[in-house]
């Protein structure tokens, strides 16, 4: 599905991604906002067991140099159990600031969040937690199998499954071929997948991933990304956060959007995304004349082997569908394209209210 | 929970080992031990009593300053190196990850002075021939002393920077050290709010001097068992209390 998709163009392969994300079960999509009504009727506590992650009115305020500097303000989300969330922002947007808030490392200023229904400011709300911090780093003498080793007795692994535990681990984060060299000999990416290695020795249920793929190289992305499919398909708790935009819309179910510690957008990424008025037509059988006359119609026009991929505006559809017709090109498809997830995170963080500026603190 | 604190407690005690500053101490202390010991003085006796003396102070000294530098910059390098992330966000107590910490360091300076303790206790075996159940005693009042003063560097380090650490307890010991003889002195010589403050001081300061069984040892006096008992009990809860009062402190730190 994705292979045939990619021949109508990137853009639209993107959206055929996000439609088979949509569909798995795991999403909540649509039904989510129903089933928090009917929390809220059955009251609080049965409400904060369904999150796998709940903030309410998480808010933190820093004092620098006698200044007030809100990095989250009132945050208020939900994770669903089995859902893989991307949190979403610019440098400075408040992620790090919020995802330490999940795992107590800061007290939120103002409001409280839960993991799976426990306050995160007990130490049992991180028992099903796997986390990966950006920029990790371990004792650099340590080897990453030693480390594991470590950290499955800190997570609670059974002693009789830490063996096992340890190489899936170091497996699964592609770590197993240098397990056993110090970390202070590693580079930076190797270091990476220790990090997700040793966030995976737990076996959590919930995934916390501050920036995964930072300063991955793009085959190690890729990987990467595969690697957190497999995990969702095993129906883990995914929250990462990123700003590399289309790691994010290939495996999320949802989007979150922050911005300045505000958050301006959260849903699926077709929730997210709106139709442009941009059309991808793809043509086959076209001779040179009919191809030179297609691109003075086309904002582009790519070959790609047999066919002709072109992108083109409402009218120019009309166009470029009855010049195929008279010089006798078959048309294969018309697709409208949706915005990219990053044209969405452009958009609205451009039609953003802008913050007022820090105030003095007393 | 066991399990999990004694994985952080051998993550502490791997790191400390490692450093050179515990290394160069001990095998200093050591060298400066078998010296005493080997070079030869004109009457047993006194060599005797030059072993102990010498044994006891490098013990201490080698003891007491791995542990002040240890413990010092043992939060500063995990929180500043972004070592306290992966470990804090593990379903343990921050009380816990200080215990270990300070627990991990203390083994490590421990085992340095297991080894300086072996090098003075067989010097004595082949000078008497035996070991007296005193120096035994000294050595173990010893090990409780570098607890304290890591106890209380650990405290001092929730507060400061490592070097200021470094130099306030040092700085505390050594007041600690003189409290016996010269605090009191001044108390006893001065009235009213002075009087008042020094007693105080006195009061909050470590007596280390309670510790210290050095001359009892290279003198041959024998110690009251009730003292001993005493002296124990006050450096476990002066430990303690610094511990707990570290933990206090660690307990909302923002990292
Ligand atoms: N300890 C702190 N003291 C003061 N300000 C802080 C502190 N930590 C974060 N901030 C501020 O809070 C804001 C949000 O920072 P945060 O690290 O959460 O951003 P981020 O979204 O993770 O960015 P990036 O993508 O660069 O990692 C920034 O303006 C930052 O300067
Ligand atoms: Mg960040």
């Amino acid at each position: 599905m994705v292979s045939s998709a990619t021949k109508l163009g990137h853009l639209t392969a993107k959206s055929a991604v996000f439609s088979a994300a949509s569909a798995m079960p795991c999403t909540s999509g649509e039904g989510q906002p129903i089933r928090k009504e009917e929390n809220l009727s059955q009251g609080i506590t049965a409400m904060q067991a369904q999150w796998a992650i709940e903030t309410r009115d998480l808010t933190k305020t820093f004092i620098l140099r006698k200044q007030f500097h809100t990095a989250v303000h009132n945050l208020n989300l939900t994770v669903a159990d089995g859902e893989t969330v991307g949190f979403l922002g610019a440098n400075g947007a408040g992620k790090t600031t919020t995802i330490k808030m999940l795992l107590d490392f800061i007290a939120p200023t103002r409001g409280q969040a839960w993991l799976y229904g426990i306050p995160s400011s007990e130490p049992a709300a991180r028992r099903v937690v796997g986390y990966m911090p950006e920029q990790p780093y371990f004792p650099r003498y340590l080897t990453p199998g030693e480390l594991m080793y470590a950290h499955a007795a800190l997570a609670g692994v059974p002693p009789r499954e830490t063996k096992l535990r340890v190489e899936i681990a170091l497996e699964m984060a592609r770590a197993d071929s240098f397990a056993h060299r110090p970390i202070g000999k590693l580079s930076k990416g190797m270091t990476q997948r220790v990090a997700l290695a040793q966030a995976l020795v737990g076996n959590p249920h919930l995934l916390i991933l501050d920036e995964p793929a930072s300063g991955l190289d793009p085959v190690a992305r890729v990987e990467m990304r595969s690697v957190l499919q497999a995990l969702k398909e095993q129906g883990k708790t995914i929250f990462l956060s990123s700003h590399h935009l289309g790691e994010v819309e290939l495996i999320c179910d949802r989007v979150a959007i922050i911005h300045q510690g505000h958050l301006l957008a959260y849903g699926t990424p077709e929730e997210l995304t709106q139709q442009t008025d941009r059309f991808v037509l793809v043509a086959e059988g076209a001779a040179p004349q009919t191809e030179r006359n297609l691109r003075s119609l086309c904002s582009s026009l790519r070959r790609d082997g047999t066919q002709l991929v072109g992108v083109t505006d409402e009218r120019g559809v009309y166009d470029a569908i009855a010049l195929l017709r008279e010089h006798g090109a078959r048309l294969v498809s018309v697709s409208q394209q949706r915005e990219t997830l990053e044209e969405v995170f452009l958009r609205i963080v451009a039609n953003a209210p802008t913050t007022q500026p820090a105030s003095k603190a007393a | 929970m066991l399990r999990a604190f004694l994985a952080l407690v051998k993550l502490s005690f791997l790191e400390a080992v490692r450093r050179q500053i515990l290394h160069v101490m001990v095998l200093l202390s050591m060298v400066v031990i078998a010296i005493a010991g080997t070079v030869t003085f004109f009457d047993l006796g006194v060599q005797v009593k030059i072993v102990k003396d010498t044994g006891m102070v490098m013990i201490l000294l080698a003891g007491s300053l791995s542990m002040v530098f240890l413990m010092s910059g043992a939060l500063f390098h995990d929180i500043e190196g972004r070592l306290v992330y992966p470990v804090l966000a593990r379903p343990i107590s921050r009380a816990m990850y200080l215990l270990a910490r300070y627990a991990g360091a203390l083994g490590a300076v421990s085992l340095g002075m297991t080894l300086m303790s072996a090098t003075l206790l067989a010097l004595l075996w082949v000078h008497l021939h035996y070991v007296s159940a005193m120096a035994i005693t000294a050595i173990a009042f010893t090990y409780l002393e570098v607890a304290l003063v890591g106890a209380l560097a650990l405290l001092l380090s929730t507060l400061f920077t490592p070097a200021m650490t470094v130099a306030l307890t040092l700085f505390v010991y050594l007041l600690g050290s003189l409290k016996m003889g010269y605090l009191q002195h001044l108390a006893e010589r001065n009235t009213g709010l002075a009087k008042w403050v020094i007693t105080a001081v006195s009061a909050v300061l470590p007596n280390m001097e309670a510790f210290r069984l050095k001359d009892a040892l290279v003198h041959d006096l024998s110690v009251p068992t009730g003292y001993l008992l005493l002296a124990a009990v006050y450096g476990v809860a002066y430990a303690g209390l610094c511990v707990l009062l570290s933990i206090w402190r660690f307990h909302r730190r923002e990292v």
